[in-house]
């Protein structure tokens, strides 16, 4: 496995000398992280990430270095001189390790969406980048009021067993900023399972579901025709709408995006 | 059948009888029975709703507890249940296998349910048997390998998925009363009432095999006919269970336990009272994991692992 992490290493660029004070070589551990660094104008020292880093595509060739429970072997086989993990994940036996021999680890906590700038300011601080003004100013400027007769809006991260976004999380932060209101009540929080029951009941005016692009399609359909669901006037009245889980479950610079998506589900589902 | 034995089934049918529309007017939501037949049609929908899913709870009750009190005859032990002998952990692998692999109807999960229950079934059987008896040691040993075996597979499979994936085979790790159509109640049903009257229909040779395998062959039991059937349909059961509502630990253990204790009957009696024991236990913890923290749910499975792992323990003290 080593063997084959370093080789796989090879053919990187070595560290850069015109600056030796400050780090050069980065491994993220979290997809948002990476996202964040290619925000900031970083994303060239970075020597690997996580598996589930997918964006931007500059990041498909670099080495992996594992999912939620990331490989010491292949971090240290990018030989970095800073590793970043986010509040997401569990990190503190591989900081330990890492700091043991002389690696900085650094943590960035993104579970709500006003930490997002704080987050990406304190990455341009202490990894030494300059870009991302712009980034930074826009997400800081989202955060959103709740406006009266928003429409409420169910968010699913999973129908069958159900559950939710509750309240603060930053879905729930973005769901405000793009003109919406959260369908649940206001001691709700986390992501809990839920009852069907409480949906009809205070039946929503729009369901957002978190899916990828590829199984929207056939899950659409079983949200349709599953019991319960399909008596929700906002199934039966065609207000159910995708959520890019590939986009929507990151708290990183892709936020704007995220926020844009609701808007305009909202915008269409008004105007239906 | 003694008549204590039958009084007591009788009883216990009038009570399942009773805490239905009792389970039926308890939810996340409170509404009345009443208005929602005389037409409010907001009662209704979510009456239309609650309904399947009590009557699904009470089915996977009585069928996992049906199939419990097969296991324990069939292996003259009072710890035998699909949970403890990893006959659920092996239905539930399979169905999320089959799941992960590509997403399935109910009809392709419960015959994948079946053959993982079966092979466990089978599996289990040739682990703890020695010189024709089965041991208690080497099941329970036997058990928590195939346990530990399927649940690994099962994170191994969770481990390459991307994160669309984890809901799904999470509902069979999690154990939780679905939301259900009609399909579902018709479904299990149709198990529970075919599973009830094929094993009843081989109670009393079932029974003979108490006295031992030899002695039953000798009063003209046909041991090696008797077995296969009972365990290919508790096996069928727990599969259809499973494939329902995912690993839901000890009913299968305690019900016809308690059964057993209290009419101190033997399988004719042991197996109508385990129907409707299960159904009353399941209904009345899922109408708690509805309930307690509404609107949030609570996995009725762990909330019975509470109960059973007391149970499990007290009973293998006493012996």
């Amino acid at each position: 496995m080593l063997v084959v992490a370093i080789s796989g290493c090879a053919g990187d660029e070595l560290p850069r000398t015109d600056d030796a004070r400050s780090a050069q070589r980065f491994v993220s551990l979290t997809p948002n992280v990476t996202e964040m660094i290619f925000a900031i104008g970083c994303g060239d020292r970075l020597v690997a990430v996580d598996s589930n880093s997918d964006h931007p595509a500059a990041v498909e060739n670099l080495p992996k270095v594992g999912g939620m429970n990331p490989s010491l072997e292949r971090i240290l086989a990018a030989r970095p001189d800073v590793v970043i993990g986010s509040s997401i994940g569990q990190y503190e036996r591989i900081a330990a390790q890492l700091e043991s021999r002389g690696i900085r680890f650094e943590s960035v906590t993104a579970d709500r969406l006003q930490q997002i700038p704080d987050a990406m300011e304190q990455l341009r601080v202490s990894l030494d980048c300059s870009g991302g003004d712009e980034t930074i100013r826009t997400i800081a400027a989202l955060e959103g009021e709740g406006i009266a007769g928003a429409p409420k809006v169910l968010i699913v991260a999973s129908h069958d067993p159900l559950y939710v976004a509750g309240h603060s999380t930053f879905l729930d932060d973005l769901l405000i900023a793009a003109g919406g209101a959260n369908a649940l009540p206001a001691d709700v929080t986390g992501w809990p399972a839920y009852s069907i029951e409480a949906v009809l009941a205070h039946p929503p005016d729009v369901v957002l579901v978190l899916s990828s692009r590829d199984r929207w399609p056939s899950l659409r359909a079983q949200i349709q025709n599953a019991p319960g669901w399909r008596e929700l006037p906002a199934v039966r009245e065609g207000r159910l709408a995708l959520l890019d889980e590939g986009v929507a479950t990151r708290p990183g610079p892709r936020v704007i995006e995220t926020r844009k998506m609701i808007a305009e589900t909202l915008q269409r589902t008004a105007t239906q | 059948m003694t008549r204590h034995g039958l009084l007591t089934v009788a009883v216990m049918a009038l009570a399942l009888i009773v805490l239905l529309p009792l389970a039926l007017s308890f939810g996340a939501e409170n509404i009345s029975i009443v208005a929602a037949i005389k037409g409010d049609a907001g009662a209704r929908l979510i009456l239309g709703v609650r309904a399947p899913r009590v009557l699904v709870a009470a089915l996977v009750g009585a069928i996992l507890a049906m199939s419990g009190a097969a296991y324990q005859t069939l292996l003259r032990n009072p710890l035998a249940d699909p949970f403890v002998l990893g006959v659920s952990g092996g239905a539930a692998c399979a169905a999320a296998l089959v799941t992960l692999w590509r997403p399935a109807g109910p009809v392709i999960t419960t015959l994948a349910a079946f053959v993982g229950a079966a092979v466990a079934t089978f599996a289990v059987y040739l682990l703890a048997r020695r010189h024709g008896e089965v041991e208690i040691g080497r099941m329970i040993v036997a058990g928590l390998v195939l346990n530990s075996l399927f649940s690994a597979a099962i994170l191994l499979a969770l481990s390459t998925m991307t994160s669309g994936d984890l809901s799904v085979a999470l509902r069979w790790m999690s154990g939780m009363i679905p939301v259900s159509g009609w399909q579902s109640v018709t479904v299990l049903l149709v198990v529970a009432a075919a599973g009830w009257v094929v094993l009843q229909r081989i109670a009393p040779e079932l029974r003979m095999l108490d006295f031992g395998e030899e002695d039953a062959a000798a009063r003209g039991v046909d041991v090696d006919r008797v077995r296969t059937i009972a365990f290919a349909s508790a096996s069928l059961m727990t599969g259809a269970a499973v494939a329902m509502s995912g690993v839901i630990g000890f009913v299968g253990l305690l019900v016809p336990y308690v059964v057993r204790s209290v009419t101190r009957g033997d399988f004719r009696v042991v197996l109508p009272g385990s129907l409707f024991g299960g159904a009353i236990l399941l209904l009345a913890a899922d109408a708690v994991a509805r309930t307690a923290a509404a609107p949030v749910e609570l996995p009725v499975g762990a909330l019975l692992a509470f109960l059973g792992a007391p149970f499990f323990v007290t009973v293998l003290r006493r012996r």
